[in-house]
Parts: C-alpha cells; sequence; structure tokens
C-alpha cells in the first residue's frame, strides 16, 4: 500500500503474524476436538473402557472452535450473508449501507456484554461435571467472541473507501 | 405478536439486509428480543453455551467438515472422478454424466454440498470446460446440480441437525437418504441425456471395460468409505458423532499413509480451514438456539400448530403446504437457520398429522438443496460462481432443467414415503 501512512507496513506485518498465530491455535484446538474423540472410540472398541471425560473434553474443544474461530479466523465478510438490497445502490451509498448494518450489529453485540459479564461471574464457581474445570473460564471464549464481533464492526465501518467486500462473496 | 418479538424480528431483517452476517445477526435479534421483553441480557449467552454442551451429535458436524476438507486435499477426488469416466464417460455429454456419478461417489464421503462443489465439483468444471468443450455455465450448473447429492447420501450434516431438533435416529434419516439421493442423480443424468443430444456435446474415448479393475483398485480404499460409516452407526458400534470421527480418520490415514499426499504444513492448513467453516455454521447454530428460545417463550410453536390445526390437512396436504413454504423461504433463508429455527415449528404439526418424522426429515432437506440453488440466496450459486467467475445469471439459466427435474424428484418422494422409508424399514426402523 503506497499510500499508506508511515508504519502502515510494518503494521500490516504485525496484523499477519497475529494472524498466522491465530491459524495455529484454531488448527490445535480443532486437533483436541479431533483426538478426544479418536481415543473415545479406540478407549471404548481397543481397550473396552470408555471414559466421560472425552466426551465432555470434545464438546469444550467444540465450544472453542466455535468462538475462538469467529473471533480469531473469520473476517466478518466470510460469514454466509444475503446480497439482495446493497448492490442495487452506488458504491458510496454501499459503504454506508454496509456500515449502518454493522452498525446496528456492533450495537447489540455492545448491549450484550455487561450481562454475558455477569453471567460469566456467577458461574464462576461452577465446575464441569467430569473434568471439573471451571464454568467460567471454559466459557470465557464467548465474552472474548463477542468483543472481537465488536471490533471488527468498527474496522468494517472505518474500513478506507475503494475496499468494500466484492458483490456476492 | 409482543413488541419484543417484532423486535427481534426487525433487527435481524435489518442486519440481514444491509448485508450484515446472518448469524450474528441472529444473535444481535436474540439480544433485541431479551432487552424489549425486560429480561437478563446474559440469557443469551446462557441459552448458547448451555445448549452447545449439551448437543453431542452436533459435534459430528465439524468431524464431516474435517473428513471432507481431507479428502479434497488429497488425490481422492482425482482417483473418483477416474472411476467414474471408466463407467459413464463413454456416453454423449460423457464428462456432464461423470460429474454427476462423482458426486455420488463423494457424498458417501462428505455431508456438505460446498465441499462437494468446491472439491470435485472444480476438479470437473476445469476439466470439461478444458478447450471450451463444454460451455463454461454448463459445467459450472452441473456440478452445481450434482453436489446437492452430497447431503442426501449419508452422511449429511443437515440431517444430523434434523435429527437434533426431531429426535429422530441419525441412522435412519442417512439410510432414508440413500434410495432417493440416487433417483437425484438418475434425474440429472436423464436431464444431461437429452440436453447432450439436443446441442450435440462431446462424447470420449471410452475407456476399455478391461481397465476397469485396475482404476477401481485404484479408488476401492475412498470408496469403502460410506460402508464403514453406516456399518458403524447401523450395528450400534458407533454414535453419529463417533462414527464421523472414524470418517474423518479413515479420511487421514487414506491421504497420509497410503496416497502420501498429505504433508505437515498442509495439515495444519487443512485444521485451521476446518475451524473456520465450523464456526460459520456454529455462530448460524448459536443464533437458532436464541431465536428458539425466543420463539418457545413467546409460545409460536403452539400458535403453529393451531394455524395448521385449523387448515385440516391430510398428511399429504401438510407436506406440499410445508414443501411450498420451504421452496420459498429457501430462496430466501439459510440452510442451517431454516433446519434449526422453523422446520421445530412444523415437527410436531407433522407428527400430529400422522407424517412418518423420517420422510419428513428426508424430504425437507432435499427441499433445502433445491433452496442451495435458487436465487437470490443460493449460497452455490455464489460460491461457484466466486470460484469459476462465471455470473449468477449465466448458471441459473443452464441450472433450469435441473431444477425442474429435482422437483419432481421432490414431488415423487412425497407421493412416495416407501421410496425414503424402505431401507430404513429393511433395517428394522419402525417409528
Amino acid at each position: 500500500m503506497a499510500s499508506g501512512p508511515p508504519g502502515a507496513h510494518q503494521r500490516g506485518e504485525v496484523v499477519e503474524k497475529l494472524k498466522r498465530w491465530a491459524d495455529f491455535a484454531a488448527a490445535a484446538l480443532f486437533s483436541v476436538l479431533f483426538l478426544a474423540l479418536v481415543v473415545q472410540v479406540v478407549r471404548r472398541f481397543v481397550f473396552d473402557a470408555p471414559a466421560a471425560w472425552t466426551e465432555e473434553l470434545a464438546a469444550i474443544a467444540f465450544l472453542w472452535v466455535i468462538f475462538w474461530g469467529a473471533a480469531f479466523t473469520l473476517p466478518l465478510d466470510a460469514h454466509a450473508a444475503v446480497d439482495v438490497i446493497v448492490p442495487r445502490f452506488s458504491p458510496p451509498w454501499r459503504r454506508v449501507l454496509y456500515a449502518l448494518g454493522l452498525a446496528g450489529l456492533a450495537l447489540c453485540f455492545l448491549w450484550m456484554l455487561p450481562g454475558t459479564a455477569d453471567y460469566l461471574a456467577f458461574i464462576v464457581r461452577e465446575r464441569t461435571p467430569v473434568l471439573g474445570w471451571p464454568l467460567g473460564i471454559v466459557y470465557s471464549v464467548f465474552l472474548v467472541f463477542a468483543v472481537m464481533v465488536i471490533v471488527r464492526c468498527l474496522a468494517g465501518i472505518a474500513r478506507p473507501a475503494g475496499r468494500e467486500p466484492p458483490p456476492g462473496a | 405478536m409482543s413488541f419484543a418479538l417484532w423486535a427481534m424480528l426487525g433487527v435481524f431483517a435489518g442486519i440481514v439486509l444491509l448485508r450484515g452476517p446472518i448469524g450474528l445477526a441472529m444473535i444481535a435479534g436474540g439480544v433485541a428480543y431479551l432487552g424489549a421483553s425486560g429480561q437478563d441480557l446474559g440469557l443469551a449467552a446462557e441459552q448458547i453455551l448451555n445448549s452447545l454442551l449439551g448437543s453431542f451429535v452436533l459435534i459430528a458436524v465439524p468431524m464431516f467438515i474435517f473428513a471432507a476438507n481431507v479428502m479434497n486435499s488429497g488425490t481422492i477426488s482425482e482417483r473418483i472422478f477416474a472411476f467414474a469416466h471408466a463407467l459413464v464417460g463413454r456416453f454423449r455429454g460423457g464428462l456432464a454424466q461423470v460429474n454427476v456419478v462423482a458426486s455420488v461417489i463423494f457424498s458417501g464421503m462428505s455431508g456438505s454440498a460446498i465441499a462437494d462443489a468446491v472439491g470435485p465439483g472444480m476438479v470437473e468444471i476445469e476439466v470439461m470446460s478444458r478447450d471450451g468443450r463444454y460451455p463454461r455455465a454448463f459445467a459450472v450448473a452441473v456440478s452445481a446440480a450434482s453436489a446437492t447429492i452430497g447431503p442426501i447420501i449419508p452422511p449429511s450434516i443437515p440431517m444430523l441437525l434434523y435429527a437434533l431438533v426431531s429426535g429422530t435416529s441419525v441412522g435412519a434419516l442417512f439410510l432414508g437418504g440413500v434410495l432417493p439421493g440416487i433417483v437425484m442423480a438418475a434425474a440429472m443424468m436423464l436431464v444431461i441425456a437429452w440436453v447432450a443430444r439436443r446441442r450435440n456435446f462431446p462424447v470420449e474415448a471410452a475407456v476399455p471395460w478391461r481397465e476397469l479393475p485396475r482404476i477401481l483398485g485404484h479408488s476401492i480404499l475412498p470408496l469403502l468409505m460410506p460402508v464403514v460409516l453406516l456399518g458403524g452407526i447401523y450395528s450400534g458400534a458407533f454414535t453419529a458423532t463417533e462414527a464421523a470421527a472414524v470418517a474423518a480418520l479413515y479420511a487421514l490415514a487414506l491421504a497420509v499413509f497410503v496416497y502420501r499426499a498429505l504433508d505437515w504444513k498442509g495439515l495444519v492448513g487443512i485444521l485451521a480451514e476446518s475451524t473456520r467453516a465450523t464456526a460459520m455454521v456454529g455462530i448460524i447454530i448459536c443464533g437458532a438456539f436464541v431465536f428458539n428460545y425466543a420463539l418457545a417463550a413467546e409460545q409460536v410453536p403452539a400458535r403453529v400448530a393451531e394455524w395448521f390445526a385449523a387448515l385440516e390437512l391430510g398428511p399429504l396436504g401438510f407436506l406440499v403446504v410445508a414443501n411450498l413454504v420451504f421452496l420459498a423461504l429457501g430462496c430466501l433463508l439459510d440452510t442451517t437457520c431454516l433446519l434449526l429455527v422453523l422446520v421445530p415449528l412444523l415437527v410436531p404439526v407433522a407428527r400430529a398429522v400422522g407424517v412418518d418424522l423420517v420422510h419428513f426429515g428426508v424430504v425437507i432437506v432435499v427441499n433445502m438443496m433445491i433452496g442451495l440453488l435458487t436465487p437470490p440466496y443460493g449460497v452455490l450459486l455464489f460460491v461457484l460462481s466466486g470460484l469459476t467467475g462465471t455470473p449468477v445469471k449465466a448458471i441459473v439459466r443452464e441450472l433450469a432443467p435441473f431444477l425442474l427435474a429435482l422437483a419432481a424428484v421432490l414431488a415423487l418422494l412425497v407421493l412416495a414415503p416407501s421410496l425414503v422409508l424402505g431401507l430404513p424399514r429393511l433395517a428394522g426402523y419402525a417409528p
């Protein structure tokens, strides 16, 4: 980006590096999910000794895969979306309409944050039935996800002109 | 309808129409509902998190996504293509027929139409449009149409979602999809035979029959996957989730040890990509949990049931109305969202009018697959148009005869429940 402000290049590099790490963490979480299920099958069929913890670990990993994945590896444009009305407008209007939708989204998620934090604080002493992990920590990834949705919406609204998502993406 | 429910639908529709992400818009709508009805906003998180942690069957979804991604990364798509080519390449419009047969085979390993379209579907588009043998839009249309077989022949992600909301057996639904999937393939192959003759599409050099055992040998291991999967579920050895993990393990073993088509870096990429795809579906599932909480609190399911009861429909009438409604909604809404929010409203009605729930499930999933092909919101159109640079309009024009064929199959499935229920009954299914 030749027209970017000084430092934009380095900032881009940092973002790329962070993205790579987020992908790596996502791959690790997915591996935990997969391996927990593999261990479950092996224990049951090879050793005839099923364990309850594998199912719980898989369920927790599933939760983290969804919210970690949505928070750090899934750009807003990559979500399923309907492109019916916005493409009928001229590019400057498209930008405004898209930004309005994101603003509504960000407001709702912002509205949800205090209640969500209260809920997590409320269940902080509860533990998962088998592994005994604190539920407040297991569920905390949801709060991270909600915050990241707001950040991504704001970034989408502030996106420089000419970088709208391609229609029908 | 209460003000809070209007607030939910208004916020959801507003964000979606402004091109916001569907799943996140559903969660936002749920927040608006809780706020407008004066409830604790922490309920959204509570509903989503507790429901996710308690739905073990949903964990099969990422496993099927992972298995399909592994298959697509290795040389498995090419092997299936070679086998299908040896079988039906010799007919007029042969490559288009190969496209359908390869989709049928791939369906036995993948539970997602999109995985079928971006994997074997793209391979076939490349081969078909090489040297301008077929018009590109026609090639894309065949890949899009045949990809809809993916979730009908087991495994199937949409059927898993249906099993979750209807309480029907995953095994019965999976078996129930086998014959309908084959009928869909046959219908499409008839369309291709007709179009090929009319437009004089090319014939491929026939692969000699004596070559067939060798080609079969090259593709026999991937072909065995459905046997492992269905055998495991039906013998009661695995739950659907465990079977999905075994399927993924099998695909991984093939790609890494047998075909040596996957290295460490490739594997990390596939895992990250599977996380992304899981998150995309997962967020819509989360949105559905919040929506369903609001709909239940407002007693919408009971009202829908009353409304249908007042129509005094028989089983056939109910199926016709339900299918027309979902065909219309399928043009506008996302399949996951429809399956998890609107289908549960009709399940008790179906039971009340005496429609078998496995029959209803398979018919509705076939209906939703047509929805993947119909504009303005047809995911397969978007994905393939994006990947091939073919305009959606051109694809839709070539799709028209296939859409008619699929609609005819849907009508046939509605009229002939035994086409769906025959195999599950043979395996001991009794509602």
